[in-house]
């Protein structure tokens, strides 16, 4: 419901002045008439009387004032064009003034905005009368003259008679009132002025008045009146003389107190007494005619609610029974003007809802109103005025809107937005805005799709709205629209603020009503926020373009550095293909543009020091040093084995001096730092003078003994990374900080990054654990030194090394001193695995070695230094050769890794260098080699080696066959076997065992293992002991004598050999065991095993090598474990409560018992000798005497046997059983590797023995055994 | 005629957005506001800076014109109006009990409608047409596919969902029901 109604919903009264009237009035320096009216509006306390008599008080009633001859004017310009001239009009002021208003406005909030109050006043001073309302339709016309001209009532005649020149859609319903002016200096008295007026108003009605003013000369001082309306200048092809309506900008009036008073109570009296009264009596009139059309069905209405006994009287509106009660009218019925034929006048039931609204029926307003709503002919668009708050509301303002909606003509661009401005001055600004209303919507749709400036300011009008009422997405939503619309017509200050508006209602987020928990579950904070992606980009960017237009060059530069964000992640290919171009590129190119402008005109005096990029390109993680010793990382592991291997050596040695570790660059030593740029951006872009900055720790700012490389020009495609190295040189010792990253940006923008990576988080504090806190930022430094330990290793003959399987190759290493310090110590720490030997000159001639028998990891060669003039020492910048013999032990590539510690003197700390080099290793021959015994008496077994050439294209000779072992001499059997064994051929070797019993340490190592096999199954902790030493007897087999198995690489080659073979078994067999402790339970030699070394060479290119060939175990055993075994299955069982532990356990015991330690087996062969037989039948049975050897064949125990011959044979046979004459069972003992012969005679047959075999351990009988040829099988009988 | 689909996670982050064109003859102009309304049209400072400027460098002169931004529509604008919708959006949360909001908000032709999960996600349509049944139907689907997307443990509320499987699914079933 409204409080008061609209200026432009005031009753419209028109002025005819005479001329003699202007002359005077200019005369006095005063406006003209409806000018100096217009100053008195709005009037206080009006009372209105309704048709029901009720009296409404208004607390201000307004009137407007017009010339006539302007409306009439005004009537005959088309309609159409005067509503573009207006919008054009509107946007014209508001142009010329927003900067102005802007720069008023300032930085602070206000609820009201300029543009809006003054896009009001232009649409409410909208005064020419419209065909679709009546609004501006004259109520009155006064017709104004003075008594300056010798004949006044000639002049009133005059101006009655003259034709009003309204076309004929104007209402001509209107009052006419005569008006006097008696100036002081009249022509005329008082009294004659007053006759005068007695004339008038019998002749023209009593609607007349006498207005005596004094006008004193010269003119009062002028006095502050209210602001003229702004009103559209008329069309300049009329050129109707017309006072400029904004001639200055505090309006004011050069009135005397008592003119005014005089002037005051005129224009009450004509409000109070003739409008008001005429207008009343024309609401009555046309109520009777509204209410007659209208009385058949609200009789009807009300006899039926009679007949069911309402007793309430009849609140229709339309039933009024005003006609009776109305006031006699003693005015004279006003002259009706007839402009002629045309168009018809406004339908009298809208004058009639008008009229009640003026004079605030609105009652009946409202009941006219709804009828015309229905008809179809109006009236929504003042509903909303009138009716309280309700949902149905915006409906009727969307009807309203219709029209401007379907024809966007300028005519109903006007219309609505004149309602629209009706309704925000009409209703209660609470209601307009609040939820049920929702006027800010009104007002967008009011907007609809113009491009005009009015329907912007209404968008942004509608923004301020919704963000009062804190709905800010939706007003940052409607002030880039608003920016939008205006920026098309130019308006640039105004689309600037919009802009700024929306971005920083966007940046404002709502406050969301969310669980801590939400941010906590991952590690998010509210901040962390992004929304959507396009709509800061589309908000800058046209905000940096418009200060660039502007001039606002830094601002502009500034909006589209922040443009380029870039992102971390590809775009997925859902989301890349929406966009072809990406707009990084346009924001790229407008950067670029406008940056090179800046420059060019700024000069140097630019200060471009807040100016950063918002993104960086530098991949701090992968950001790295480089050092030139330095090798790649993957094998750092190795490295690190290395040193610590040379530690624990150092230490076991008693040396107390550290390693210094390396990373350390010298003094004049170039290394790099590989930067990892990425281009966060979908678009090219390219860096130039890329380089770092690097900053010595102590502080010293100059920096200028530090050669830093400078990249000039790197172009990085569409999120590309790729990796830059920059190369740093110190000329002196210094510790640097590499801090920064710097590159101009496009060739323009000097940036910086910073390469400080956050330091780790921190755990230690409860506060640390609760708050994310970390550590100081982490930089890399770089320890620039004194070049005074510098030592330089490599290869003689740097050539690829490809070896073959078990070659020996001889390798030249070149030292060169090229620190300032001399090197008096060198050592070379390979790994366990690597087989070097660096003295190749010694030679050993014993063929029994006593060997330490333990599985002890090699340890660091120490390298002897050859320097010049003798010394043994490697003075600065002298050079060394060393010679070393690398055996190739493995198949394919390997990398030999070897660490050279060194140091000046024998009691400084040691520094080391490192060196790598791969090799191929090629197989040769495949070995292979078996065992069994032997039926002749000479040897106990025999060993039969086969050899293949797999090599493929070389012919391999064959040199010498050298078997270790601890207990067994080994012969060949043919001494022609040596030769050469060409590709893809096969040869055999044949080698005959003996057993040797002269070495010591068998029997020790024998009781070692299973003591320190028992504390492994019981779960004590293994001594730290070493197996006892043992002697090894070498058998070498050669054509030639020269023995090359006697020199003492050879011998340490062998000796590594058979470790690495070992470990890597054990690690097979006993993975449970850690191999820490391998050496302390397992022997490198066990007592029965042989080793054959096979020495080979290639004659045709000087190669040679060996082939290490292990496994052979000769003779029995006898189950040596039984009763750890035993006794750890029978010791009281500690539960474990993992399932896990109890299997490995198991797996432990089950690979001892399995292991070669625990072998079990019937020592006994029976061998039969071949006896020659020739025997004539004819001289009777043949008695032959059969002999057979049995051999014991363990090498510890004694074994008793029984040798039985059987005439039955357990299987069915061709042949005869046989028959055996004689001595039937043989008996003895047999001590270990004893053999005895027994002679059983036989008839003719030879089948049928059995012998049972009983072990003694001492006295008593461990094993008995029985074995039957015929069956093949051996059945075992414990005891 | 397009629509365009949101996923917006309680933060309203947009973790899935996806513009899916309908070839379907649906039953357009829902509101008399909406009818006969020229599309957006691209701002014209669009174009690239040299040319609206009458810089004379001719190294940009090859790209003057304007440059669309996005796909026929002003992206930022379609995501502003996303933006604002969240507003109704929220309010009618605090009012209605249901999860999907029929055509909750207008701006000119756009029409949203929205859909908020129990976990708070919402889900907003912008289209131009009125099809309450086959948004309903899409946003459940849509819904469903979210939740098996949820299942995947190393996915979170704050994950922009990147799967391409969702993305087929959705939009065939944005093709079944749009």
């Amino acid at each position: 419901m409204t409080s008061a109604l609209p200026s432009s919903l005031s009753p419209h009264i028109c002025i005819l002045s005479s001329p003699d009237l202007e002359q005077l009035l200019k005369a006095n320096l005063l406006p003209p008439l409806p000018h100096i009216l217009q100053s008195f509006s709005p009037f206080p306390q009006v009372t209105t009387r309704t048709t029901s008599l009720t009296s409404v008080p208004h607390s201000s009633f307004g009137l407007r004032f017009s010339s006539l001859s302007e409306i009439e004017a005004a009537c005959r310009e088309d309609s159409g064009q005067r509503a573009e001239r207006t919008l054009d009009w509107i946007g014209a002021r508001i142009g010329k003034r927003c900067s102005k208003w802007l720069e008023d406005l300032g930085e602070k909030e206000t609820l009201r905005t300029p543009w809006w109050d003054e896009l009001k006043r232009c649409v409410e001073g909208d005064h020419v009368p419209s065909r679709a309302e009546g609004w501006n339709h004259p109520v009155a016309v006064i017709l104004a003259v003075s008594t300056m001209v010798p004949n006044p009532l000639q002049a009133i005649s005059t101006l009655h008679s003259r034709a009003i020149e309204l076309p004929s859609w104007v209402d001509p319903n209107f009052l006419t009132y005569t008006l006097i002016v008696h100036p002081k200096n009249s022509l005329l008295s008082d009294e004659e002025a007053g006759a005068l007026f007695n004339a008038v108003k019998k002749q023209f009605g009593l609607h007349s008045y006498l207005l005596p003013l004094a006008l004193p000369d010269p003119p009062p001082p002028p006095v502050p009146v209210p602001a003229l309306i702004p009103r559209l200048p008329p069309h300049p092809s009329q050129g109707s003389p017309e006072l400029n309506p904004t001639a200055s900008a505090v309006n004011t009036l050069r009135m005397g107190e008592t003119d005014i008073q005089q002037t005051a109570r005129f224009a009450r009296e004509f409000l109070v007494m003739s409008l008001i009264p005429w207008m009343e009596k024309c609401v009555v009139e046309w109520n009777e005619n509204f209410s007659s059309n209208r009385r058949l069905p609200s009789r009807l209405f009300s006899s039926t609610r009679r007949l069911f006994g309402s007793p309430s009287p009849s609140p229709a509106p339309t039933h009024t029974s005003s006609a009776s009660l109305s006031r006699a009218s003693s005015f004279a019925t006003s002259p009706l003007v007839s402009a002629g034929s045309g168009l018809p006048p406004p339908p009298q039931q809208r004058r009639l809802a008008e009229f009640a609204t003026i004079l605030g029926d609105f009652k009946l307003a409202v009941a006219v109103w709804e009828a015309m709503r229905k008809e179809g002919k109006g009236g929504s668009e003042m509903l909303p005025l009138l009716l309280s708050p309700s949902p149905t509301i915006p409906l009727h303002v969307a009807n309203a809107l219709v029209p401007s909606m379907s024809e966007p003509t300028a005519e109903a661009q006007l219309r609505a937005l004149s309602y629209a401005v009706r309704w925000e001055i009409g209703i209660n600004s609470a209601d307009f805005s609040g939820n049920v209303l929702e006027g800010d919507r009104w007002l967008v749709w009011a907007a609809g799709n113009s491009e005009e400036p009015p329907s912007a300011l209404l968008i942004a009008h509608a923004a301020l709205l919704s963000a009062r009422k804190l709905a800010t997405r939706r007003a940052a939503l409607l002030y880039l629209t608003a920016a939008n619309r205006l920026e098309k017509c130019g308006i640039k200050p105004l689309t600037m603020h919009f802009l700024r508006k929306a971005h920083a209602l966007y940046n404002m987020r709502p406050p969301k009503a969310l669980s801590p928990s939400f941010w906590d579950s991952e590690g998010q904070t509210p901040k962390d926020v992004d929304g959507f992606d396009a709509i800061i980009p589309g908000i800058e960017h046209p905000l940096g373009r418009l200060l660039y237009t502007t001039g606002d060059v830094v601002g502009a530069v500034r909006f589209f550095l922040g443009l380029l964000r870039g992102s971390t992640l590809p775009l997925p290919p859902t989301f890349a293909s929406v966009e072809t171009p990406s707009p990084e590129k346009v924001f790229l190119d407008d950067f670029r543009v406008a940056f090179s402008h800046l420059k060019s005109t700024a000069g140097d005096q630019l200060v471009l020091s807040d100016l950063r990029l918002p993104f960086t390109f530098c991949s701090l993680k992968q950001t790295r040093l480089r050092f030139p010793r330095d090798n790649q990382g993957d094998i750092a592991a190795e490295w690190e084995r290395r040193e610590e291997s040379w530690t624990k050596f150092w230490k076991g040695r008693g040396g107390a001096e550290s390693l210094i570790k390396p990373g350390k660059v010298s003094a004049d030593e170039t290394f790099h730092v590989d930067l990892v740029l990425r281009n966060p951006l979908g678009t090219e872009v390219n860096l130039s003078n890329l380089t770092i900055v690097v900053e010595e720790k102590n502080g010293s700012s100059s920096t200028s003994f530090v050669d830093v490389e400078v990249l000039d020009d790197i172009t990085l495609g569409p999120r590309e990374s790729r990796t830059v190295h920059i190369g740093v040189k110190s000329s002196r010792p210094a510790s640097l900080t590499i801090t920064h990253v710097a590159y101009d940006f496009l060739s323009l923008l000097p940036t910086t990054e910073s390469l400080a990576c956050r330091g780790p988080r921190l755990h230690s504090t409860p506060a640390q654990r609760q708050n994310p806190t970390y550590g100081p930022d982490v930089l890399l430094n770089v320890q620039v030194v004194e070049a005074a330990h510098k030592l330089l290793v490599t290869f003689v003959d740097d050539q690829p090394l490809v070896l073959s399987e078990g070659e020996t190759k001889l390798l030249q290493l070149f030292f060169a001193n090229r620190g300032s310090n001399a090197v008096d110590e060198l050592w070379m720490v390979a790994g366990p695995d690597d087989e070097l030997w660096v003295n190749p000159a010694s030679l050993l001639r014993t063929e029994v070695q006593h060997s330490k028998n333990s599985l002890t990891v090699s340890e660091p060669h120490c390298i002897p230094i050859f320097g010049p003039d003798g010394l043994t020492s490697l003075p600065s910048g002298a050079n060394s050769e060393v010679s070393m013999l690398l055996h190739a032990n493995r198949l394919g590539e390997q990398q030999l890794c070897l660490l050279f510690v060194y140091r000046e003197n024998t009691t400084g700390s040691f520094h080391s260098t490192k060196f790598t080099k791969t090799y191929d290793v090629r197989p040769l021959v495949e070995v292979t080699a078996s065992a069994s015994p032997c039926s002749d008496a000479s040897h106990h077994f025999l060993i039969n080696i086969e050899l293949e050439n797999v090599s493929g294209s070389h012919s391999v000779q064959l040199e010498q066959v050298t078997t270790l072992s601890p207990a067994w001499r080994c012969e060949s059997l043919d001494e022609s076997q040596f030769g050469a064994l060409p590709p893809s051929q096969c040869s055999r070797l044949f080698l005959g065992a003996h057993h040797w019993t002269d070495g010591t340490g068998s029997a020790e190592t024998s009781d070692f293992v299973p003591r320190k096999l028992q504390d492994v199954l019981l779960g004590r902790v293994v001594e730290t002991s070493n197996p006892p030493p043992i002697d090894v007897l070498c058998s070498h087999i050669a054509k030639s004598r020269t023995s090359r198995s006697t020199q003492a690489a050879t011998r340490h080659f062998i000796q590594s050999g058979r470790q690495n073979l070992m470990f890597r078994q054990l690690a097979l067999t006993h993975p449970h065991i850690p191999p820490q402790s391998y050496p302390f339970i397992f022997p490198l030699h066990s007592p029965n095993a042989v080793d054959i070394i096979l020495f080979w060479k290639i004659p045709a290119q000087g190669r040679y090598g060996h082939l290490f060939l292990s496994g052979l175990t000769l003779g029995a055993g006898h189950g040596a474990l039984k009763n750890i075994l035993t006794e750890a299955e029978n010791a009281k069982v500690k539960r474990s409560m993992y399932a896990e532990t109890q299997r490995q356990k198991i797996e432990v015991m089950e690979a001892i018992q399995h292991s070669e330690w625990n072998a079990e087996m019937n020592p006994t062969v029976v061998a039969r000798e071949d006896v020659p037989v020739s025997h004539d039948f004819s001289q009777g049975p043949c008695h032959i005497p059969v002999p057979f050897t049995i051999r014991n064949y363990s090498p510890t125990n004694s074994a008793r046997f029984v040798f039985r011959l059987t005439s039955e044979s357990s299987e069915p046979s061709d042949l005869l059983p046989p028959s055996y004459s004689g001595r039937l069972t043989f008996r003895g003992t047999l001590k270990p590797m004893e053999s005895a012969r027994v002679a059983p005679k036989i008839w003719y047959a030879l089948s049928g023995w059995r012998i049972e075999t009983e072990v003694l351990d001492a006295s008593t009988v461990i094993h008995r055994y029985k074995e039957e040829p015929a069956l093949g099988s051996i059945t075992v009988i414990h005891v | 005629m397009s629509h365009h689909l949101y996923l917006l996670s309680p933060s309203d982050t947009p973790l899935y957005s996806l513009t899916f064109y309908s070839t379907r003859p649906t039953s357009t102009v829902s509101s008399p506001l909406a009818g006969n309304l020229p599309n957006w049209s691209t701002s014209a400072f669009a174009g690239t800076l040299t040319a609206l400027s009458g810089a004379s460098s001719s190294a940009h002169q090859t790209s003057s014109g304007t440059v669309r931004m996005g796909g026929g529509q002003d992206r930022h604008v379609i995501q502003m109006i996303a933006n604002a919708s969240l507003d109704v959006i929220e309010d009618a949360m605090k009012t209605q009990t249901t999860m999907y909001f029929k055509s909750v908000d207008k701006f000119n032709e756009w029409t949203v409608s929205a859909f908020v999960t129990p976990g708070n996600m919402k889900f907003l349509l912008l289209h131009e047409g009125k099809n309450d049944d086959g948004i309903k139907a899409f946003f459940t689907d849509v819904w469903e596919l979210y939740v098996k997307t949820m299942l995947n443990p190393f996915h979170t509320a704050h994950t922009p969902v990147r799967s391409a499987v969702f993305d087929t699914r959705v939009r065939a079933s944005a093709k079944k029901y749009l």
